[in-house]
């Protein structure tokens, strides 16, 4: 097994991914991609049972400390409202995603100057423009142009269906005034790049067994590996080292069997997620870095920003066969999006209408809240309720705080060791106002779309997929990570390339964005290939 | 006394094509998520309530009595109830032979998958109509 490559790439998500995948074209760089957990095997997908729901309170559990596979790590969430979620595998949580897919709007990248709050990015919407529809044609993206708030997409697959659900709706938004547009999703409605087009299966975010969500093990990671690149599955880095001189030369890692290897490199990139990412530099202290690799300014871990969920639901009295289609992808609205100082918060969200809950979640949800009791009367009310229901999920943007941040958690190990992470975080009151806002206008759409209110709450505890900001990303090296390029302000030849490095959070879903940032900053790693560990690009 | 504790929490509905719970294969979900003790403990519990509030067995109960006690058991040890109760609908609502009385599309989802509605794209006229709302970067917030 070669223990020696130009580029070590650790973690295969939706970053890895696409690094390994531009970094290897056109370019014969020897690159080795390394991910702690495994391989799925899309004919073990939940989806060919019938009792596919029940793998989500098991294996197939967005929560790492219910799912407990091997390539899985503690999160200890007790001081956070909002439970961390992830997928650890080849793909990463790109397995589990729902699949909407947004882009960041050019304010996102502004918000100092736009609102006077957090920092503005270091770099422009303006710049990331090609690499959004270069990664978006790679993923293969369905949706419509022409939306008044996204002015800039050229070309799209077809969008995936309302439905009669994503109707109702649509008239209710069209009744207030407010913007909606099809969902952008990152699913195959029609054949792309040699992959099947979707079938409408609903459970997309326990894997698709049709392979038509774009998760990256069928989008980038089959091309990257035409193109040389090697995976190593079940092998956890525990540790990136650095050379006499302070660059980085590889890191160390454990194999599926234990047995730790040295891998040498002459650049390593950085992509194991908001989470894993810290969690690694952290775990990395050496006499140059006592508290954490690149943690010299005590920055890595803090500044974790969430995308604090509200949910809102209704009950119509007519069959809409909601819970038909993929979950997440239905329809959003971003007539909310923008600051508007008469709310009383500054910067915005997203509506994103949710299918209707599958049948286990009704009937469970159903009876706790007292909808559908026991006995003669639960197949009554039981069909009062399936298929009934719409969701609207409140995406708000979640400013950057140092005091929200990731720590390791010697407490809780991992199978080979390895301290997990603990959270701690808090909800700002900027975030508050905002979640009650969207509460109140997404019952005011419900209303309107002609359901009943039959749940509404925030935060949403279970929604913490969206993980960025725990090493962000700026030109001064006394407040962030890495410069402008991804690039560690103190250690040349280590990038960090997904969403940790994100300044801030916007309000839409981050995996179109991090992968557009993931594609910019490749192109600068290319570039200077030549001599990294000699100077900032 | 497993299957009446069953139908007593979902009895069958012809009407609307819902079996009783005590149809589906329980057992196999029992040993699938290792919850034997739990049921043991949940039927025993209310076995010992029939007894203290009627001095009868549970299965010599009419129904509205036999729920009567469901409910006296959730006041009683709420976690058990909880856990127990909660398994009884999971297994139930992802039986196979329940999903396919509830049209609830393709079951198992793959391969067969559900057709793919068409939609009436005339309803985005009123967002066309109201012009853009993106956000110039050049423009402060007043």
């Amino acid at each position: 097994m070669v223990q020696e490559a130009d580029v070590l790439i650790i973690g295969s998500g939706a970053c890895g991914a696409a690094a390994a995948w531009r970094l290897s074209q056109g370019t014969a760089l020897r690159i080795v991609c390394l991910e702690q957990g495994a391989a799925s095997a899309p004919e073990n997908y939940p989806s060919h049972t019938a009792s596919w729901e029940l793998s989500r309170q098991a294996d197939f559990s967005p929560n790492p400390n219910v799912r407990q596979r091997p390539g899985d790590y503690p999160v200890d969430d007790s001081q956070s409202p909002i439970s961390l979620a992830n997928f650890n595998g080849f793909g990463g949580s790109t397995i589990l995603y729902s699949g909407h897919f947004p882009r960041f709007h050019p304010s996102d990248f502004k918000v100092r100057s736009l609102d006077g709050v957090a920092d503005d990015w270091p770099l422009s919407y303006e710049q990331l423009l090609p690499y959004f529809a270069e990664n978006e044609r790679q993923m293969g993206v369905a949706g419509l142009v022409g939306d008044p708030a996204y002015p800039d997409y050229e070309s799209l697959l077809p969008p995936v269906p309302l439905g009669e659900m994503g109707r109702a709706l649509a008239r209710g938004f069209n009744q207030l005034g407010w913007h909606w547009w099809p969902a952008y999703s990152a699913i195959n409605t029609h054949r792309h790049l040699n992959r099947a087009p979707c079938v409408n299966l609903g459970p997309c975010n326990t894997g698709c067994a049709q392979g038509a969500k774009s998760s990256v093990d069928v989008t980038y990671w089959p091309q990257a590996l035409r193109q040389g690149v090697e995976v190593r599955t079940g092998c956890r880095v525990v540790e990136i080292c650095l050379d006499s001189s302070g660059a980085a030369n590889g890191a160390l890692y454990l194999d599926e069997q234990g047995a730790l290897h040295r891998l040498r490199a002459r650049v390593v990139v950085l992509a194991a997620s908001g989470l894993g990412t810290p969690r690694l530099l952290l775990n990395s202290v050496s006499t140059a870095f006592p508290d954490g690799l690149l943690n010299e300014q005590g920055l890595v871990g803090t500044h974790l920003m969430l995308h604090p969920l509200a949910y809102v639901e209704g009950v119509f009295e007519q069959d809409l066969r909601s819970s038909i289609g993929p979950h997440g992808c239905c329809l959003l609205s971003q007539q909310f999006y923008e600051t508007d100082a008469q709310r009383g918060f500054v910067r915005g969200y997203t509506l994103q209408a949710l299918r209707g809950a599958p049948p286990v979640e009704t009937a469970v949800n159903g009876y706790f809240m007292r909808r559908i009791p026991l006995g003669p009367d639960h197949h009554r009310e039981f069909m009062r309720t399936y298929n009934h229901t719409a969701g609207l999920a409140v995406i708000t943007e979640d400013l950057p705080e140092a005091h929200n941040r990731i720590v390791l958690d010697p407490e809780h190990r991992d199978s080979s060791g390895m301290p997990g992470v603990k959270v701690h975080y808090a909800l700002s009151d900027n975030t508050r106002r905002m979640l009650k806002h969207g509460v109140e206008a997404s019952k005011q759409l419900l209303t309107a779309a002609g359901a009943r209110i039959s749940a509404s709450f925030a935060p949403v505890r279970h929604a913490g997929w969206h993980i960025m900001g725990t090493a962000r990303m700026g030109a001064d090296a006394a407040t962030s990570v890495v410069n402008p390029c991804g690039q560690a302000h103190a250690v040349k030849n280590l990038f960090i390339v997904d969403s940790s490095i994100f300044v801030t959070a916007a309000a839409v879903n981050p995996v179109a964005t991090s992968q557009a940032l993931t594609l910019y900053l490749c192109d600068h790693i290319k570039r200077q290939l030549h001599d990294l560990g000699q100077r900032s690009c | 006394m497993l299957n009446l504790v069953l139908d007593t929490l979902l009895p069958g509905d012809e009407a609307l094509h819902a079996p009783p719970a005590s149809s589906i294969d329980f057992a196999a979900y029992q040993q699938r998520f290792g919850i034997e003790q739990p049921v043991a403990d949940f039927l025993q519990a209310l076995s010992d309530l029939a007894a203290q509030h009627h001095g009868q067995r549970f299965d010599s109960l009419d129904l509205e009595q036999r729920l009567k006690l469901v409910d006296a058991l959730r006041r009683q040890d709420l976690r058990l109830f909880t856990s127990v109760v909660t398994h009884c609908l999971r297994a139930y609502y992802s039986s196979e032979l329940v999903l396919r009385g509830l049209s609830s599309g393709a079951v198992p989802p793959f391969p067969e998958g559900n057709p793919m509605p068409e939609d009436d794209w005339s309803l985005l006229e009123p967002v066309y109509l109201r012009g853009p709302i993106d956000r110039p970067v050049d423009t402060p917030l007043k």
